[in-house]
């Protein structure tokens, strides 16, 4: 099947997903650097959901969760395309992940759009 | 107490609450806007509402004194406004309220408008909180915004940088606590403020309108009255945000029918028959509260089966009304448990609860043990 090809200057949305099972609450942000490094930045919802409308190009991102109760939790962050139609498209997902025992953690990763 | 001394605490209480909301407010002006960060709509960060529960006493003064009562009600929940364009009716009230979040570079702020009204019963009932001569009776309006300041201005590269060597995979602050505590701590010191802010504030303003009849038995004029309350927050996140130091100072005066009720009968025209219609007597009685607390939440750290947290807190009541001023001091201690684990055959909601102990300047000690309540650092919408 040949690829979609895309249009110059087409922007797409990019959701940031945080889930942990063991927190009460969430606070946490993304930020992300292209190619150019221009930067963006997004907070989190309490429900650990954030979304930007990027250029494609090449990403780096920046990561931080802070979680109460203060102890150590394990958590999953992924980025997905959303597309306006049809299922979120995978870029990036860090299932393992785990927080200080203070309940933050800070972490980085990149995706291609 | 004097009508001076009177004033003079009311002066007090008044200016605490302005100085606060401004600081808040300057807080909240103050914080730089990012430059390409997308609006987003979203509930906001932290703190909740200090309004609590009124108490069913009967007696007059030993409620208000109940609803000074830091062992009753926590003045510390930070405002914890919901987003939304939405109404809702219920307990006989009708509320309409509009909110908006404003991102900034190291955090979010909310702003919620709301407007509430008495409203009947039927389905199709309405309700008019406004109309050209401004609030009407039973109409209450609400502003407030609430917020925190979080996270730090960094670049991605810094971040980056600090991870130079090891796999990004194995580079977070999580994974390097144990074996490289000088990288984790200097991952959360590029992107976290040392001491976060949480910040809110609230406006109410009501108009009321009491029917009442004198110690004769005669008609007055109905007394429309405005009722006042405003109420300000400002937490830091101490210790490595692991603890929180809040401080809220609240005003409210508000007004309530007088409790001398009873039923006045007349005699019908042109008949021997009487008609008995249930009468106040007295004017609307006013009631103002002011009120300071400090409080410090603390969870103990480490690893303990039963986690274990602490939240002293310290509260000033301002004597208002021919009543005295009022201190107390309040360390409930919490036992709680983890979640339960969602994996497990069981998924039963844990024990939680503790014992608090406190002192009034009135009544001395007391303890009690609670259960149900769990602690928690702050709260988010």
């Amino acid at each position: 099947m040949a690829k979609k090809r895309r249009r110059a200057g087409e922007r797409f949305t990019v959701r940031f997903t945080v889930k942990c099972s063991t927190k009460d609450s969430l606070s946490g942000m993304v930020q992300t650097e292209d190619q150019d490094e221009r930067e963006q930045r997004v907070l989190l919802d309490d429900s650990g959901i954030g979304e930007m409308v990027l250029p494609a190009g090449q990403y780096t991102f920046v990561w931080a969760v802070k979680m109460t109760p203060i102890q150590r939790h394990r958590y999953s962050i992924k980025a997905e395309r959303v597309p306006a139609s049809g299922d979120p498209v995978e870029l990036r997902k860090r299932p393992n992940e785990q927080t200080t025992t203070g309940g933050e953690d800070v972490g980085f990763d990149d995706f291609a759009l | 107490m004097s009508g001076s001394t009177i004033l003079r605490s009311e002066w007090i209480a008044m200016h605490l609450v302005a100085i606060l909301l401004l600081a808040a407010a300057g807080v909240s002006a103050q914080a730089p806007r990012p430059s390409g960060t997308q609006p987003k709509r979203s509930p906001d960060e932290v703190l909740a509402n200090a309004l609590a529960e009124p108490l069913k006493e009967s007696d007059r003064l030993t409620k208000r004194q109940a609803q000074r009562d830091p062992l009753v009600r926590s003045g510390l929940a930070l405002p914890e406004p919901q987003l939304s364009f939405e109404t809702t009716k219920g307990n006989g009230r009708a509320t309409g309220a509009i909110g908006f979040v404003q991102q900034h570079a190291t955090g979010e702020t909310t702003f919620v408008v709301s407007m509430s009204s008495p409203i009947g019963s039927a389905p199709d009932a309405e309700a008019h909180p406004l109309d050209l001569r401004g609030l009407t009776t039973g109409a209450k309006l609400s502003i407030g915004f609430s917020g925190a300041m979080m996270f730090k201005r960094f670049s991605v590269s810094d971040v980056v940088a600090i991870c130079n060597g090891i796999p990004k995979e194995d580079c977070t602050a999580g994974k390097l606590e144990e074996k490289r505590p000088d990288l984790s701590d200097r991952l959360l010191k590029a992107v976290f403020k040392p001491i976060p802010i949480l910040y809110g504030a609230t406006f109410g303003y009501g108009h009321n309108k009491f029917a009442y009849v004198d110690g004769t038995g005669a008609k007055q004029p109905a007394a429309e009255r405005n009722d006042v309350e405003a109420e300000g927050t400002i937490g830091l996140l101490v210790n490595k945000r692991k603890s929180l130091l809040a401080f809220h100072v609240a005003y409210t005066k508000v007004h309530s029918a007088s409790p001398d009720k009873t039923q006045l009968c007349r005699p019908l025209a042109n008949s021997t028959a009487t008609r008995c219609d249930p009468v106040v007597i007295g004017a609307p009685v006013e009631e103002r509260q002011a009120v300071g607390t400090i409080e410090y939440r603390w969870q103990v750290p480490g690893d303990l089966k039963v986690p274990v947290a602490i939240a002293p807190k310290f509260q000033y009541s301002f004597g208002m009304d021919a009543t005295e001023d009022l201190q107390s001091v309040e360390v409930p201690v919490y036992f709680f448990q983890e979640k339960a684990d969602p994996k497990a055959t069981s998924t039963a909601p844990k024990l939680n609860g503790g014992v608090s102990a406190g002192w009034r300047s009135d009544d001395g000690f007391q303890v009690q043990v609670f259960i149900g309540t769990t602690f928690k650092l702050f709260t988010r919408g």
